[in-house]
Parts: C-alpha cells; structure tokens; sequence
C-alpha cells in the first residue's frame, strides 16, 4: 500500500515536473508551437521510462490566466506487459498545466496553479510477478532526477481529473476494478514526501471484482481532507457516499442499499493499521456508529477491535441484511418490531473464510416472534439480551430478560439461546401465566384442555428437536424442569373427560432424569378433588389423587404408549351404568406397552388394591368387603371386535371378609376368602370359602372357555370344581343359580302357566362337574348326611350323578337328571336306591311314593326299594302325569302289616288264617308306572303256612283293580279275590284262582314265564345301578 | 257211532283249537296303523321302522316333545316298550279291536284304551 501510495505520488510529481519543465522552456525559448512539442518529446525520456506519444503542445494564456501554461493534447503512455488488457498505460486527451515560476525559481516551491487531466484513460496492471505498467517513472535509482535533488514544497492549487475512466487489474488476487466517469477533485501540498491533500472524487460507477467480493456502486462520492506523512501515516476524514451500492460476499450484503460512510481516521501504512474515532456508517436509514483498531495484515486479513451502536433499527428490515445462510436457519421463523444494539463489539479477523466476533446488547420494543410450526406467535416481545454472534463458530445469545406473550399466555423467560445461526438451541427458564387453552395445538387434536396454570420451567433443548418433539411427541430429546399449578382444570380427549379445581403437575423430561431406565416424560399429578367421565356411563370421584408416571411414544395412539403410572388415592367414587364402587385408600398401578407385535396393539398390567370396598350393581347386587386386590392385565389385538378376544383380558381377584347380596336371595352370601385368577380362557378358584345362608362351601378349580361361551353361547364353558362343606342348603343354591344363561325366550311366560312360577332353569352352554363331599345337606325335606358324589350341569342338564348319601331312614343313592327346556316343560329322571329303608320313613321323606305305590303304606319294616322314573313337570313342579315312566323294585322280609282292617278283610275272605299276627315273611314287588296307571306285575307273598300272589293295578284317581291268588295253603281250596274300586270304599270279590301255577316252575305257562321275565328284568335293571 | 263220536270229539277239538287262537278280523288291517293317530287330546304316532311317540297336548307337550317308544303288532296283540332316559322299561301290551285307514282302537287286560282317529 505504502509502496503504490509512493507510486502514485512519484508519477503525479513526475508528470507535473515535466509539465513544468514544459512550461520553462515555453517560457525561455519557445516561440512556436512546434518547437514547443519538439522540445517535450526531447526531455520526456529523462522522466519517462515507457513510450510517450505526444499530439500538440501549446503555450494557454487564457484557460491559465493570469498564469501562463501549457496545454498538451493526447498524450499517451505505452507501456505494453503480457496479460494486461490494454497497451496504453495512461491515454490523456487534454493535459492543461500552469505554475507559478517566479515560485519556482526564487523560492524552490512549485506551484501548480492547474493541472487538468480530461477524458484520461488510465489502465493499472500488476502481473502475476508483482510488476505493474506503472513503473515507468524515473526515480533517483535510475534518474537524475533523484528525490534527494528533488526537494521543491509542491502546491497544488487545482487538480483536476475529469470524465475519466480508471481501470486497474491485478493477476495475482484476481481483481478487477473499474472506475467510471471519474471526476477527481485535489488540492494540497507535498513535500517531503509528506501530503496534505484535499481530495474529492465521483464516479458515476465504480465495480469492483474478486473472487469472494463482487462490489458495484453508482454515483459513487469520495472526500478525503487530511494529510499523508511521510507516505506512511494517514491522518484525516474520509467520507463516502453512493445511494446504490451492492456487495456480495460470496452472498448478497448490500443490494442496492444506501451507504454513507464517514471515517475520521488514523492510518499507518507501515504496519496498516488504523483508529476509527466516531466512525459511522449509515446503510439506508440505519446508523452504525464505530469506534476501534482496524488493522489490515500481510495476508490481506482485516483485524478489527470496534465499538459499534445503531439506532433503533426495524427488525424486518434487519433480517434483510442478514447472510443468506442466518437468513435460511431462521426459515422457520418471522420477525417483526424494534431492534436496537447498544454496546457493541466487533473484534476479529475479517477474511474470505473469517468473520469477527460480534458481541451487543440487544432490547427490542413490542417485537413479534413467529414460529411456524407453533399455533401462535409470540407478540409484546420485549428483549434485553446480550448477543454473541460468532459467525465462524457458534453464536449465542444471554437472555437477561425476555417479556411476552402467547396468545392469551404471558411469558417471562430468562437464559441462553445458543448456536443461532445452526441449531437453535435453549436453555431456558420461563415462568408464564397460562391459559391451557393456550396448549390446544401442542396437543393431538383429539385433546381438549382448559384451565389456568403458573408454570415454572426449566428447560434446555434444541429448536430443531422441539419442533420434531412436538410433531412425533417423542420427548426424550428435550430436557425439562417444570412445574404447573392450574386451577379448574379440565380435560377431554374423545370420550374422556376430567376435571379438578386445582390441580398441580411435576414435569421431567426425560424420565431417565427422574428414575433410571424410564424413558419419555415424568409427571406427578396431585389433586384434592378430581373427577373422570368415559362416555356417558362412567363416572369417578377421585379425592386425594396422586399420579406418578412415566409415558412415552404417545403420538399416534394410545396402543403405543408406554406408560407406568402409580396412583394412589384417599376415596374413589367410581360410577359405572348400574354399577357403583365406593373404594377407601385405593392404589393403582398402570403399566402398558405396545405389543412386540405389530397387530396386536397394546399390552397393559394393571394392580388395584384397596382397602374397604362398598360396590352395588342396582339393586341386583351389593358387594361390601374389608378388602380386595386385583392384578389384571390385558393384551390388546386389533384385529378383533368383541371385548375379550380383543383384549384377552388376566385378572387374579383376592377379595376377603366380604358380603355380597343378591336381589331375590334373603340370605346375605359371606365371603371370608375368595381367590380366583380369571383369563380370557380359564377362572381357576383357588382355595376360596363362601357361606351362603345356612350353607358354607369351600370351592376349588378350574372354568375355561369362558371367551368361547360368551362369544357364542353354542360353545360350552366347562368347569371342574370340588366343592366341600360342613352343610349346604340345597334350596339356597338352585335359587342362587337359577335361570343363569337361559335364552328369555325359555323363560317367557306362557298363557297355560301360572305367572308366579319361578321354576329353576338349568343354565345353557355350561358344561360344569363338582366334586361334593358334604357332611350334611337338605334338600326340600331331605336330610343328608356324608353327601358325596358328582354334579354336572351341562348344556341346560343338571345331573347328580350316583349321589350316596345317608340319613336316619336309609342308605341312599341316588342319580338324578334335572332338565329345563322350557319353564312349563321341565324333565325330571331320577334312579333312587334306598337300602335298608324303613317304608315308614320312607314314605315320610317321600310322600309321592304312596301316591305311587299306595299298597306300601299297608306295610312297616326293613326294605329295598330301586325305583327310576321320569317324568315332565309343570313350572310349578306339578307332574305331567301324561309323560309318567317308572319302573320300581321292593324286596321286604318280616313285614308288618299297619292296615290291619284291610288285611282282615281279605285274610278272612280268603280262609286264611294268620292267628291275629300280621306278618309278611317276604315282599318281592315290581311295579311300573305309565302316566296316571301303577302296575303291579303279579309277586308272591308269604304269611306263615300261606302264599299268595298278587297283582293288580292302581290309578292316580284312587281306583284300583287288584287280584289275590292262594297258592298254598294247608286247606285243600286255592281261592282268589278280586279287590276294585276306590282305595276308600273297596269292594271284595271271591273270583277263580289266577296265579295258582306261576311260582309252580313245572307247571308254568308261556305267560307265567313271560311274565317272571318280565319281572326279572326289571329288577335287574334297576339293581345294576346301584355301586 | 264210536267212530262218529270220534270224529265230533275231534271236529269239536279242532274248533275250540281255532278259537284258542288269536284271530284276525275283518275290523283289523295291521297294515292301517302306520301315521299319526288322536283320541282327544292323546297323540300317537307309529313309524314303520317299529318306533313310535305319544303326547298329550292337555299337558302341553307338542309332538316334538313327544315321548318314543317301540312297538310290535302280533295279530291283535300291540306291544309296546317304553324305554325311559334313566335305563328302564315300560312294557304294555293292548288287543287291537279296530285299526283301519281312519280309526283306531286298543285296549289293556283292564279294559283301558283309546279309540283314535287318524290325524290327516
């Protein structure tokens, strides 16, 4: 720079030397105007190193006046070099020169009273060496003209460069520079190689060329008034000024801006460096004030340290000076409102690839924030910050206070915002005032909420990482601190509402940060009073409510989720249709994942413990119970609709000390201790009691397909149950299960019915075997004791199966079939073993067998007795007497007779003679029974030296129809007797001996024969039952 | 005329051995009681592969809730086997007085039974 400076200076001196050698000898000896340019060319080399080409030389009187001068046309300088664009150094059209030579010759002191260069073409090349077209002025090394012998004071009292054009290229940056229409104005003295100039320059277009800086201004205004000392030291204002100027640093800057630049300077070209003292640039309206160091090093690196303010700025147009890279990053955003910076610093190097360090205060007024991807902008942004901007590395931004708005949400925030112009990224305390509402388009749009919150936040995350947190609702990106205070909360996401007067919410992001291994979000939720709806028929209280839990991957649906949630409460109130549950201390833990799986949604666990439980279903049933546990879990499959198959829900139920009562049983059913684990599949009992009114059982085993059975009652549920007991009241429980499963239409009542029927219906679609093993039962007016055996209830079908059991009139055993296809059409078989009966109590327990058999009733003693029978009943249990089937078997030894007066009767009819002892020896009946007609196939009864066989018939209207053969008898008559009408009024009838050969093998008839067959068979049968 | 005495004793065994003998009458076409028959309210039904069902609809029983039973029809001699679910029998037996194409009469050793007509 010093060197060019030199240069110039040595040129410009060389060329007024010559123009006043010129004038000299204008003065001494030219007369003509030939001799006169004669003589310049003769002296020119002596300055000159390159080719002059001269036109005319002329002595001026009246464009110098009153001094005499020179004016010379077209003057050029050739000075050709490789590589530059012209061979013409300098091209002046006009040069017009006048001095002072009495100056000159008295005092040593050149002045130049004018010097006019017009319509000077000037072509500055440097090669790629570092040489320049420019040398071509003798200095003292290779001229005479030394700077030593050259020590004239210089005055420049008009200088003059007009409509000139200046190009200068240099190989070695690769810059190309072009200066049109320059007018330069200067005036100033030199000597010494000190200058004090005054310098003004226009040019109607300057352009500038390199490769990172591309440079145009138009009308472009230059002014320098200072001094230059010892071609070192610059000293001075230079002022700039053009209202069109476009830079591009390798991206636009300035286009097209206005610039006014105004530099009080000191600059030293030694080691060209320089002060700024109240330096200001103004672009457009927008002042920057500058004060500082500026150094230019070797490597053409700018080194600044500056003090720089502005005015208020208007924060839109700022964002357009902005780099288009700073511009880019802050796509997503919009800015709007008053900027100011206040104590700024620039310090650093300025190079192709560096910028210096910005640091300033920034306050805006009422600015605006948009973010597009919030639902809202921030408004009344009022800012203090202290800005970082290091565009080589990261720059960062000190919040000291930043104040604003929300929509309806007042933000106070303080912190950091760093790395600005890559990644935003923000550490962050904000404090707000928050209407929830405010949250709406944070949320899915599914959620409602409402309320009003103080929150208190601490955070650190990145903008790009909040804006793809709040499009995936992935959260473990962002770092958080938070707490919310809301009051009258509410919430609702499609069928769900919840609601609190007050409600205070911990937020930590992530949930690693608050317990190892979660990942997501941790909130604690606390609440006095919280109330839930699901749809129209759930509603719950929850008083003291505190939630902890943890949730993650929540963006798209609830079957993603991953979720563990503790909560505990003081009451739950939970309301659901009919169901009511009233629940003390309740905890609730909820754990649920998405499925491995990808079409089976969500996997859920969930543990409810309570301690005093009161819950109803209507009036139908009302649970209370000290205390109930309940770990359940459900897996979620899509692909299904009903309830189970597309939850396949688990629960183990543990319920102790509880009542439950059920509408239409008086009695109250106590439950010390039920345990049962119930799946989709199976509900295994484990060891549980029950007391049921007057009974107590203990039930252990299994139920499975359960989801089958409800899907399609077609399908059956079985189970496998052991059911022991002390005692259990049989009546007790067929009305506790009466009815279970049936299909209405069984149960609708029929004209031919009594409505008031409630006859037990057998329950459909179960196939379920007990295990009894029963101390002692009652059934209607049975006493049982020891009862052991199986029930099955299977498809509608109840079956006690080879039931033995005793009590104090027999050993029993009994196998029983209890269908119900319909309420007026119920079946009813039994296959009943009495052994060792006493007929007396046995017509006691069962007082139907008299209507039966009413010949039993003449008897008294020990017996056998096998009956099967079935028979259809009414829905009041009435037999169908049209569907009557019955075979029975009596076998009795010793027999007494009770109806003594019938027995009369007939013994003395038939001469028989029993010495007042009514005895039977032995019995050996059997009888069956067809609708309303008993039969009494013919059977031998011995009494004493007598036997006789009897048969007959007797119908359920008391009518009978018997006969009585004498086989043997000590007198030689065999009569018979005839014995009809109604059991009440019977008559007696000698008639012909009937049966006289049947227990006589050798003298048997076929029928006699089919008929003991007969009889055999049915015995048989009947016996071959019996275990 | 002991030659002729032998000969009445023998024509007379002869008669009194045909009389012994079920008989079939005029009034008994065993080949009539296939089909469904009524005396009232008392349904039966005879199928010819011997099976059969009665119901009383007094009792409010249909034909579907009909109870089966076998049947054979040996001259005038109905026999029936009411086999009941808990694995017993009922045998009945009945004489046929009458049995064509419309009607249709039994009675028992009682002199219970039902006259039927055939059920269309």
């Amino acid at each position: 720079m010093k060197k060019a400076l030199k240069i110039i200076g040595i040129s410009l001196a060389s060329i007024i030397v010559l123009a006043i050698i010129a004038v000299v000898i204008a003065f001494s000896v030219v007369t003509s105007s030939n001799k006169l340019t004669n003589l310049v060319k003769k002296y020119v080399p002596e300055f000159v190193t390159c080719e002059v080409q001269l036109g005319k030389a002329d002595l001026t009187i009246f464009k110098t006046f009153p001094n005499i001068g020179v004016e010379i046309d077209n003057v050029a300088l050739i000075n050709p070099m490789q590589g530059s664009p012209s061979d013409t150094l300098a091209n002046i059209e006009k040069l017009i020169v006048s001095a002072d030579l009495k100056k000159f010759w008295k005092e040593d002191e050149i002045v130049v009273r004018k010097c006019v260069l017009e319509n000077a073409f000037v072509n500055l090349y440097t090669d790629e060496n570092g040489n320049s077209n420019l040398n071509v002025f003798k200095t003292s090394e290779d001229s005479d003209t030394t700077a030593s012998s050259f020590n004239y004071l210089v005055n420049l009292e008009e200088v003059k460069l007009k409509d000139s054009k200046v190009i200068y290229t240099d190989s070695r940056s690769a810059m190309k520079a072009n200066v049109e229409g320059l007018n330069l104005d200067v005036k100033g003295n030199f000597k010494d190689n000190d200058i004090d100039a005054i310098l003004a320059l226009n040019s109607e277009n300057v352009t500038l060329d390199m490769p990172s800086i591309v440079l145009n201004s138009k009308t472009l205004s230059l002014d320098f008034d200072g001094n230059v000392n010892g071609f070192n030291q610059i000293d001075g204002t230079l002022k700039l000024a053009t209202p069109d100027i476009c830079l591009n640093l390798g991206e636009d800057y300035l286009k097209n801006d206005a610039l006014n630049l105004t530099l009080p300077l000191h600059f030293c070209l030694d080691n060209m460096s320089g002060t700024l003292n109240k330096a200001q640039i103004a672009l457009n309206n927008y002042l920057i004030n500058l004060d500082g160091d500026v150094e230019i090093a070797d490597n053409s690196d700018i080194n600044m340290d500056l003090d720089l303010s502005t005015n208020t700025l208007i924060v839109e147009d700022v964002m357009t000076y902005l780099p288009q890279s700073v511009v880019e990053s802050l796509s997503d955003l919009e800015f709007a409102g008053k900027l100011s910076v206040t104590e700024a610093q620039v310090k650093g190097t300025f190079n192709d690839s560096l910028m210096p360090l910005i640091t300033a205060k920034v306050l805006t007024d009422k600015a605006s924030v948009n973010i597009s991807s919030l639902p809202y902008p921030f408004t009344d942004v009022d800012l203090e910050a202290l800005l970082d901007l290091n565009l080589n590395e990261k720059s960062n931004v000190e919040v000291s206070q930043l104040t604003a708005k929300f929509h309806d949400t007042k933000l106070n925030v303080s912190g950091f915002v760093n790395d600005l112009t890559d990644n935003l990224n923000f550490d962050l305390n904000a404090k707000a005032d928050l209407p929830m509402a405010d949250i709406k388009g944070f949320l899915p749009k599914n959620v409602k909420v409402q309320g009003r919150t103080d929150v208190n936040l601490d955070a650190k995350f990145t903008l790009d990482d909040l804006m793809k947190s709040l499009d995936d609702y992935n959260l473990n990106r962002l770092t958080a601190n938070g707490t919310l205070k809301i009051k009258n909360f509410a919430f609702d996401m499609d069928t769900i509402h919840a609601s609190a007067p007050k409600l205070d919410v911990d937020l930590i992001l992530p949930a690693s940060r608050k317990i190892k291994g979660r990942k997501g979000a941790y909130v604690a939720l606390a609440s006095g009073d919280l109330t839930a709806q699901v749809g129209k028929d759930m509603n719950a209280k929850l008083k003291g409510f505190a939630l902890n839990a943890t949730a993650d991957d929540f963006a798209d649906a609830v079957e993603k989720i991953n979720l563990n949630a503790d909560l505990n409460l003081s009451q739950l109130d939970f309301v659901y249709d009919t169901i009511k549950v009233n629940a003390n201390s309740p905890a609730i833990t909820l754990v649920t994942t998405p499925s491995k799986q990808k079409s089976k949604g969500l996997d859920a666990r969930v543990i409810f413990n309570s301690k005093q439980l009161d819950g109803n279903m209507g009036k139908a049933y009302l649970l209370n119970t000290e205390s109930l546990k309940v770990t359940a879990a459900a897996h979620q499959n899509k692909n299904k609709e009903d309830f189970l198959n597309k939850w396949n829900p688990e629960a183990d139920f543990s319920l102790k000390n509880a009542e439950v009562q059920v509408d239409g049983i008086a009695e109250t059913i106590y439950i010390p201790n039920i345990d049962f684990l119930f799946d989709s599949h199976e509900l295994g009992f484990k060891k549980s009691t029950i007391k049921i009114g007057q009974s107590d059982m203990s039930l252990e085993g299994n139920v499975v397909g359960i989801k089958e059975w409800i899907a399609d009652n077609n399908n059956l549920m079985k189970g496998e149950m052991q059911l022991t007991s002390n005692f259990i009241n049989l009546n007790e429980i067929m009305d506790l299960t009466s009815g279970l499963g049936s299909d209405p239409d069984t149960l609708a009542v029929q004209e031919t019915e009594n409505k008031e029927d409630n006859p037990f219906i057998v329950p459909k679609g179960i196939d379920f075997y007990f295990g009894i093993k029963t101390k002692k039962a009652i059934y209607d007016n049975f006493d049982l004791n020891n009862l052991g055996g199986q029930m099955t209830v299977k498809d509608g079908t109840l079956v006690l199966q080879e039931i033995g059991f005793t009590n104090k009139a027999a050993e029993m055993q009994l196998t029983a079939m209890y269908r119900s296809p319909r309420k007026n059409h119920l079946f009813l078989g039994m296959d009943f073993h009495l052994l060792n009966v006493k007929i007396n109590d046995l017509l006691t327990m069962i007082p139907y067998i008299d209507t039966v058999v009413p010949m039993l009733h003449t008897f008294d003693g020990e017996a056998e007795f096998h009956i099967a029978a079935e028979t259809y009943l009414k829905s009041n249990y009435q037999p169908k007497v049209s569907t009557m089937r019955a075979a029975a078997d009596i076998e009795g030894q010793n027999l007494t007779v009770r109806d003594i007066t019938t027995m009369t009767k007939i013994t003395d009819m038939l001469d028989v003679s029993v010495n007042g002892e009514y005895k039977i020896d032995s019995l050996d009946v059997q009888l069956t029974v067809f609708k309303d007609q008993v039969d009494l196939y013919p059977f031998l009864i011995s009494i004493g030296k007598y036997k006789a066989v009897a048969s007959g018939r007797q119908n359920l209207d008391q009518t009978c129809s018997y006969h009585i053969s004498v086989t043997d008898s000590p007198l030689p008559t065999r009569l018979g007797l005839d014995i009809t009408g109604n059991l009440n009024n019977l008559k007696f009838s000698l008639a012909p001996c009937k049966y006289k050969n049947l227990y006589r093998p050798e003298r048997r008839s076929d029928t006699d024969n089919m008929t003991l067959e007969i009889k055999k068979k049915i015995a048989d049968s009947l016996k071959d039952n019996v275990l | 005329m002991k030659k002729y005495l032998s000969i009445i004793i023998g024509c007379l065994m002869l008669a009194f051995a045909t009389s012994c003998d079920p008989v079939e009458t005029n009034d008994v076409d065993p080949n009539q009681i296939f089909g469904k028959w009524h005396d009232g309210t008392v349904y039966e039904r005879y199928d010819a592969d011997g099976t059969g069902a009665t119901w009383d609809t007094a009792d409010d029983v249909t034909e579907e809730e009909a109870q089966t039973f076998s049947w054979s029809l040996n001259g005038t001699r109905l026999a029936q086997e009411h086999h009941g679910e808990m694995s017993f029998v009922v045998y009945k037996e009945y004489n046929v007085t009458k049995l064509d194409a419309y009607s249709f009469s039994y009675e028992d050793d009682y002199g219970f039974g039902y006259s039927f007509v055939r059920v269309n």
